[in-house]
């Protein structure tokens, strides 16, 4: 991770370099040669209209027809969008029209692509990447922006945003604490829904990874009420941690390991080995949301830079005893 | 305007090349975004011209059926056990004998199907142009009007053969388990749909290999009524094999839990159980056991009275 100023300090820029590298790998994913056939339209676009309301699921299904029609150059399109927020998140100039064009687009995904993170459904679950990955690349971005005021020698990144470190850990707690209520819908309380989604999320997979999950799956079985109210309780702290406590580091931590195991079990990477992916999930974005919260706390100063005036104190008092 | 132009030549040369590169990527991108959106619009409007009568809204507006039965609203166990066939339910009304001509001539030539009566607004597969959907919540794909050719009768007859052999192996439930078919509608009801998934999931049409299998629960066991084909993708009709005697339907009322049809949605459009099928796909049966194939060979929705001498022993 790149630094602004003192080493191993996560800046903003830092944040804005990642957030770059997550839209390059968007696009490169989304040159995979299944995407220029009619498999994108048919099965990453439609199957988010599932469950949805008529209007969603019309305008979806209708965005899923249009892109069938011409799935070669609209794919091309996508592509280069992606591929271009990504650059220009990289190139320091143009980090701001970047970012304003990321959060279209990302409002356009979370919105058609990931059809509202399947929120309307009732069958949202953290695990397999709700709310939303596209929400989490606009969050992030708004916590990042540049401002004239440039750099901040400490705190966190998002210290240096216009949302302020404040702010910044207010999205995180909305964004955990909504995962936890999403852990109470009644679909991922039922028994067997939790080893149900990541048996589900196994198609598709290598040998190992479909090892890895049915393993799982299969070991926490019919558990499903338990687990999930668990996982609520986890989101809950996580997400509050950070507003609540003096040292969120903790929270920032738990709530990273908890997405990278969502990531692993649940989203199968972002199912990046099935050819199908057109983004690595919500795992490594909420890693990188916990990133612009970590603290970068300035270390204590050294005894001996600090006081320089204690020889004069100690010659006063040495004055003042003679 | 000449403000903004200085501002924007200002600032254009002030930047670096990388920026005055990503600049230029983005207009252009935007161009050809413009101009694809445009361009697909423009092919989308284009190949839905006025929409061709389907066989289903013809029946329904003159008020003579062609299809070979009539009603079986939500939760009939209709759509030959769709919703998990509940053998309580009753037909709203009595079927009706084929009106077509061609009926007795071969056994691909039963009328297309098209039960229940006719309503305005379909609440899925909005994409698809000329789609009628029933009181009973099926979506009714376009066909040609006018009645089927002799190719299209030809082209139908084939379909019914080629699915005869094929289901020729299948006749037992227990051969078709062992091909990897599973249940995709309620085990116990008295008609169970069978999916092969893999096929299900791939985009071919191939009556040699049927996405669907159709078994009736009777007396003496299960009883292989037919396949049931499914489009290439949701919301998109399959090949049209037959004109108006191969009819493509779609459902927009079932309810979807763990991958098997759990039931319908309420009055209000909501589902009980499991998720409302918004993205359904649009399917095709071809009913080969004997009765059924003589009077309703691609018949959508088959009503638990038509199969009651099946279901009974006494077909």
């Amino acid at each position: 991770m790149s630094t602004a100023k003192g080493a191993g300090r996560v800046s903003a820029r830092a944040i804005q370099i990642g957030l770059g590298l997550v839209w390059l790998v968007d696009g490169l994913l989304q040159l995979q040669p299944q995407m220029f056939g009619t498999h994108f339209a048919n099965h990453v676009i439609l199957p988010t209209a599932q469950g949805q309301p008529g209007i969603v699921s019309g305008v979806i299904t209708h965005l899923a027809h249009l892109i069938a029609i011409q799935p070669v150059l609209a794919n091309a399109v996508f592509a280069a969008i992606q591929i271009l927020i990504g650059i220009g998140l990289l190139v320091r100039e143009t980090v701001r029209p970047a970012l304003v064009l990321s959060f279209v687009w990302a409002l356009g995904v979370w919105s058609l692509g990931e059809g509202f993170g399947m929120l309307f459904t009732g069958m949202a679950s953290p695990l397999t990447g709700a709310p939303g990955a596209a929400l989490l690349y606009g969050a992030i971005g708004l916590l990042v922006w540049p401002r004239a005021a440039g750099p901040a020698a400490s705190g966190p990144a998002a210290a240096e945003g216009p949302l302020g470190e404040r702010g910044g850990q207010a999205i995180w707690a909305v964004v955990w604490c909504g995962m936890g209520i999403l852990w109470l819908l009644p679909a991922n309380r039922a028994g067997g829904s939790i080893s149900g989604a990541i048996s589900g999320a196994v198609s598709g997979e290598p040998g190992w990874l479909a090892h890895v999950q049915l393993s799982v799956a299969h070991a926490l079985g019919s558990g499903g009420e338990s687990v999930a109210v668990v996982c609520a309780v986890l989101s809950f702290v996580i997400g509050l941690g950070p507003l609540l406590s003096r040292h969120p580091t903790v929270f920032l931590v738990a709530g990273a390991a908890l997405a990278l195991d969502y990531w692993v079990f649940g989203e199968a990477f972002g199912q990046v080995f099935t050819g199908l992916a057109t983004d690595p999930n919500t795992g490594p974005l909420l890693v990188l949301l916990a990133l612009a919260l970590y603290p970068n706390r300035v270390p204590a100063a050294a005894p001996a830079a600090v006081p320089s005036r204690v020889p004069d104190e100690l010659a006063a008092r040495s004055g003042a005893l003679a | 305007m000449e403000r903004l132009r200085q501002r924007v030549t200002q600032r254009w040369s002030g930047m670096g090349l990388a920026a005055r590169m990503w600049w230029a990527a983005l207009a252009t991108v935007g161009v050809a975004a413009v101009l694809v959106l445009s361009a697909t619009s423009v092919v989308d409007a284009t190949s839905h011209p006025a929409a061709p009568a389907s066989a289903a809204a013809k029946s329904a507006g003159s008020g003579t059926p062609t299809a070979a039965a009539a009603g079986s609203g939500s939760g009939s166990g209709s759509m030959a056990g769709m919703t998990g066939g509940a053998s309580t339910s009753t037909p709203t009304s009595t079927p009706t004998p084929t009106s077509s001509p061609a009926s007795a001539a071969s056994p691909a030539s039963a009328a297309p199907a098209s039960t229940g009566s006719a309503q305005a607004t379909p609440t899925v597969c909005a994409n698809v142009k000329g789609t009628t959907t029933m009181s009973n919540g099926m979506v009714m794909a376009p066909v040609p009007p006018g009645p089927p050719t002799a190719a299209q009768q030809a082209a139908a007859d084939l379909l019914v053969a080629q699915t005869r052999a094929t289901l020729a192996r299948y006749s037992s439930l227990s051969a078709a388990t062992a091909a990897g078919y599973t249940p995709a509608t309620k085990p116990t009801g008295y008609v169970v749909h069978y999916a092969n998934w893999p096929v299900a999931k791939s985009d071919g049409f191939d009556p040699s290999d049927p996405a669907f299998l159709v078994y009736a629960n009777t007396v003496n066991g299960p009883v292989l009524l037919g396949a049931m084909y499914l489009g290439p993708a949701p919301c998109t009709p399959g090949p049209d094999v037959g004109g108006s005697l191969t009819q493509w339907h779609a459902h927009d009322n079932l309810c979807l839990s763990g991958g098997q049809v759990v039931g319908n949605t309420d009055a209000t459009g909501t589902c009980a159980t499991g998720v409302h099928n918004t993205n359904t796909y649009f399917m095709l049966h071809v009913w080969t056991e004997p009765s059924l194939a003589t009077t309703h060979q691609f018949q959508a929705d088959l009503t638990r009275a038509e199969l009651a001498p099946i279901i009974e022993g006494n077909a």
